[in-house]
């Protein structure tokens, strides 16, 4: 197991290291306007960075048959699954870290860095579900099919972002929002980044089964 | 004697495809000797080694490997196997050391001096990308791969299929090598006739997804004659005993897998001169089978 998340780490970091410092700059840059749009902004960019090192990563390993390689190794599909599934997730918690940090550096206001935060936590888990429910379906329908369905979600998120910034194109209040999700109470967000994990691991169980009975169609 | 210890069963193995049906084969292979898997293409043999390394599986069967299931014992049982596949699926991108590093973490009994020195012995480069390797040089990367965690099974599921005499004959001649540890024991499936005839102790006959014969090779090359009649010499008591009988211009022929029992009839009954005795290839075998069926 250990191999496969040192061989995708690699990547993960080749890829995310590429193109986040550019969206670091560009966020430094524009940082006296850093507004409700540009967080959406930047967590729709949080779903690019992981859905795109996914979708790279899976289609060069379908398409050169990795899996039945590892399966001539002393390795259970198991191992497998949990692997890609740590990857994923250090790599949405690096993201998540290094967005908190840059956020507490770049937003002044205290009710919009609280939201900030929450938002961020939400596309954290998120991102992580959809990627799982992803991988379930590389393994269940193959990669072919389910690539398509990963650029659908990527176009979804990029059509909301654009609708919510719209939205706060068109006089939402956004104080009021900040408000009201800095009054929700803490235990809230404990349930459900606790939920989303929950989530996330039980989606790993399953993906674990897909893969060990779809192995032929992988 | 006691019988020789099984390494590897598998009991009525079924896989049902749309066009094809693995027909409940069964294997059983004792430890130390060399199985040969022989078939025309589409066989099962392929399937069936994919069965045994646990890559497909099937409807409904059993298998145990050093008496171990691959429910509960999936990486035990592959750290004592070493497989060489039809095609060799690698990170094409990735160097022949990077290779090697990677797989060395999963195998608990890696030999990392043994790899170098199979990878000298086979001339491949450490530093070449996979993608730049030749199909031959491909199949002796697997090679050196599977022989260099002190596996106590090798399975080949068609080694030399795609490579040029030379490569082929210096592949075998590597598993012979091997093989002379007589703790370690081998299957291999091909459809190349003359490399399991080279190496295999015991041959078993795949045809349509069931296994149609098994045994030793040197019962078969004993027992399976091709006998040559002039022409009239051919009586009816001993036609019955032959399979695949043609007659001809000149005389007629048949194939028994029975010689030593009927060699004593077969004097009796025709002169020396009017027969010929040849030994009979497997390819002869496996198409009378074919034909057969």
């Amino acid at each position: 197991m250990i191999g496969i998340m040192k061989k995708n780490i690699t990547f993960f970091i080749q890829y995310i290291g590429f193109l986040y410092p550019l969206m670091v700059l560009y966020w430094f840059l524009r940082k006296d306007s850093f507004d409700l749009p540009a967080i959406m902004i930047s967590g729709f960019f949080f779903y690019l960075l992981i859905s795109g090192s996914v979708n790279i990563l899976e289609s060069y390993e379908f398409k050169n048959n990795v899996y039945h390689f590892f399966k001539t190794l002393p390795l259970n599909a198991g191992d497998i699954v949990r692997a890609k599934f740590y990857n994923v997730l250090i790599a949405v918690f690096f993201l998540f870290t290094a967005n908190s940090v840059i956020y507490s550096i770049i937003i002044p206001d205290k009710n919009m860095q609280v939201f900030s935060y929450i938002f961020i936590l939400c596309c954290m888990l998120l991102t992580l579900n959809i990627i799982a429910v992803l991988y379930i379906g590389f393994f269940s329908i193959g990669f072919n099919k389910m690539g398509k369905l990963l650029w659908i979600t990527l176009i979804l998120w990029l059509v909301l972002t654009i609708l919510s910034v719209e939205m706060y194109l068109i006089k939402l209040d956004a104080n009021l929002l900040y408000a009201f999700i800095s009054r929700i109470n803490r235990m809230v967000w404990v349930i459900v980044t606790f939920a989303g994990f929950a989530s996330y691991y039980g989606l790993m169980r399953i993906a674990i089964r897909q893969l060990e009975q779809n192995y032929d169609n992988v | 004697m006691s019988a020789p210890e099984s390494i590897l069963k598998a009991e009525n193995l079924v896989k049902k495809y749309r066009e094809f049906t693995l027909d409940h084969v069964s294997l059983n292979i004792p430890k130390g000797y060399i199985i040969g898997l022989i078939g025309p293409n589409g066989a099962g043999k392929s399937t069936t080694i994919k069965i045994l390394m646990n890559i497909v599986k099937p409807n409904s069967g059993d298998v145990k490997i050093f008496g171990l299931d691959y429910k509960k014992h999936e990486k035990e049982i592959k750290n004592r196997i070493g497989y060489v596949g039809e095609v060799q699926y690698f990170y094409e991108n990735k160097s022949v050391t990077w290779t090697g590093k990677f797989v060395s973490q999963y195998y608990k009994k890696w030999d990392e001096n043994r790899f170098t020195a199979l990878l000298n012995d086979f001339q491949i480069s450490r530093t070449k990308k996979v993608r730049e390797l030749s199909k031959g040089m491909r199949v002796k990367l697997a090679m050196a791969i599977a022989l260099s965690h002190d596996a106590e099974l090798i399975i080949l599921d068609e080694p030399t299929s795609g490579l040029d005499p030379v490569v082929r004959r210096e592949v075998l001649d590597i598993l012979m090598d091997v093989t002379r540890d007589e703790n370690k024991s081998v299957i291999i499936s091909s459809h190349i006739t003359e490399d399991i005839t080279r190496i295999a102790d015991y041959i078993t006959f795949m045809i349509n997804g069931k296994i149609h014969l098994t045994i030793e090779k040197d019962d078969l090359l004993s027992n399976w004659k091709k006998i040559h009649f002039k022409k009239g010499a051919l009586n009816q008591e001993i036609s019955q005993t032959l399979s695949n009988v043609k007659e001809g211009m000149f005389g007629s022929s048949g194939i028994t897998d029975n010689y030593l029992k009927i060699k004593d009839k077969l004097s009796a009954a025709i002169e020396k001169e009017d027969i010929k005795v040849e030994n009979v290839g497997l390819d002869d075998i496996l198409i009378s089978f074919v034909k057969g069926e």
